[in-house]
């Protein structure tokens, strides 16, 4: 049996969901869930599942440690001060966490003069606006050109730039662009699901360090945003849809890029 | 270079959560995570350095649960009246809450060898591979204990056909 007509086991259903696949594996999966839409669906309900211990248990991160806890810590007597290791275990606290973390952390919208809102959000939802809607030019290049897009976007940008797949979140790539921004260039991936409805995953390189920000949620411009960013790279998931729907497929691109470093490609 | 003690410092939040998600009941998790960091500050000195903290700190977590914390307990963990208050307090409504809780109780039902694989996965990111490590086990049981844990959590979404809005958003 050749490896393309292998049948798809529960095992690589999970390894796929957690990012733990080859990545020829990975379009094998796809191919095999685009023909079966039940296991798509129950996938995208361990997706689901997923985000609810994220919901039910990131609020611990966000919560003060108690001061008992640091007592082992305070009698190694490398500290004199509480108020430090208060500090660097919040501040590490938060930096460290991947995945869903910032989850409860919702940036104030009064922060619109942070360079979050000013290189990410705000370009990421006028983007999504303007391209969204255009019926006749939603993207440069269609999915069936997704090959040319990518290595446009990857040469443009100096870096490598792919599609998230994010069919178990019941979002299909329609294409993309590549789009000005601040400093250099942004990509963007449109996807749209059985409903017609679009979203706009957004791009760029991210080199503002003075805040930090893991996953968060905004509405912009009439439209929700989860971002979020890391040493390099900023990302905005941006779409005028049902809030949770919008988390799922934010979620599969923020698993998308966090996995995708580690595995071959 | 950080101090291995700031290392351990910094992963407090997180064994914070993973116990939270581990036993249900605030006090008890955190008594887990003193248990922890206790055990892991006088072993200090056994720590490699450049090697893994992270996975170090969740072997030493998943020792002291297993080996000694569930012994102490009189009975099996579960939610308190106060964690099903602080959550609907959390909730968009109290639905919402609700739901959630539901989730939790299945955790709660889950063996605790299955937990430990789906919360170490699903909730903190950890690879399959470092989990195997942390369990001493290898990784195809990891796999199958994943598989047979997410299965049980999948009563949760059963009968609710609108999947999106059955996962009502906080906030």
């Amino acid at each position: 049996m050749s490896k393309q007509n292998k049948p798809v086991t529960d095992a690589e259903l999970n390894a796929y969901l957690d990012g733990e696949l080859k990545q020829t594996d990975y379009l094998r999966i796809e191919a095999f869930l685009a023909e079966h839409p039940e296991v798509a669906k129950q996938l995208g309900n361990d997706r689901v599942i997923k985000a609810g211990l994220h919901q039910l248990f990131d609020k611990v991160l966000c919560e003060d440690v108690p001061e008992h806890l640091y007592k082992n810590v305070n009698l190694k007597g490398n500290y004199t001060s509480r108020h430090i290791i208060l500090k660097a275990a919040m501040i590490a606290g938060i930096m460290l966490i991947s995945g869903l973390a910032g989850w409860m952390l919702n940036i104030n919208r009064q922060a619109s003069s942070v360079p979050v809102f000013a290189h990410l959000v705000q370009p990421a939802t006028f983007a999504h606006i303007i391209y969204s809607t255009d019926a006749l030019h939603p993207v440069e290049f269609n999915a069936k050109d997704q090959n040319i897009l990518t290595s446009w976007l990857s040469t443009r940008m100096h870096t490598d730039i792919t599609a998230p797949i994010l069919t178990s979140a019941g979002f299909e790539l329609i294409g993309g662009r590549l789009l000005p921004s601040s400093n250099r260039m942004a990509a963007q991936f449109m996807y749209e699901n059985t409903a017609m409805q679009r979203i706009t995953v957004y791009i760029r390189r991210y080199t503002w360090a003075e805040e930090i920000t893991s996953f968060s949620y905004a509405e912009e411009n009439g439209v929700g945003v989860y971002f979020w960013h890391n040493q390099k790279m900023g990302y905005a998931v941006t779409g005028k849809i049902n809030k949770n729907q919008l988390m799922v497929a934010a979620q599969a691109v923020h698993d998308f890029f966090s996995n995708k470093s580690d595995r071959p490609l | 270079m950080p101090e291995p003690i700031e290392k351990v410092i910094s992963h407090i939040p997180r064994l914070r959560r993973y116990a939270r998600a581990l036993v249900g009941d605030t006090n008890k998790a955190d008594d887990l995570v003193q248990d922890c960091l206790t055990r892991a500050l006088s072993r200090l000195g056994l720590w490699r350095a450049g090697s893994d903290m992270r996975a170090w700190l969740f072997t030493i977590m998943h020792n002291v649960y297993v080996n000694d914390f569930r012994k102490q307990q009189n009975k099996p963990p579960c939610l308190s009246l106060h964690d099903v208050v602080e959550q609907s307090q959390i909730g968009a409504s109290p639905d919402e809450a609700l739901k959630l809780s539901d989730l939790e109780s299945i955790l709660r039902s889950l063996p605790v060898n299955q937990l430990e694989v789906v919360l170490m996965i699903g909730l903190e990111g950890l690879s399959y591979q470092q989990v195997a490590g942390i369990l001493k086990i290898p990784v195809g049981t990891v796999m199958s204990r994943l598989h047979r844990g997410r299965n049980q959590l999948r009563g949760w979404l059963t009968d609710k056909t609108d999947l999106p809005s059955a996962l009502r958003s906080v906030k």
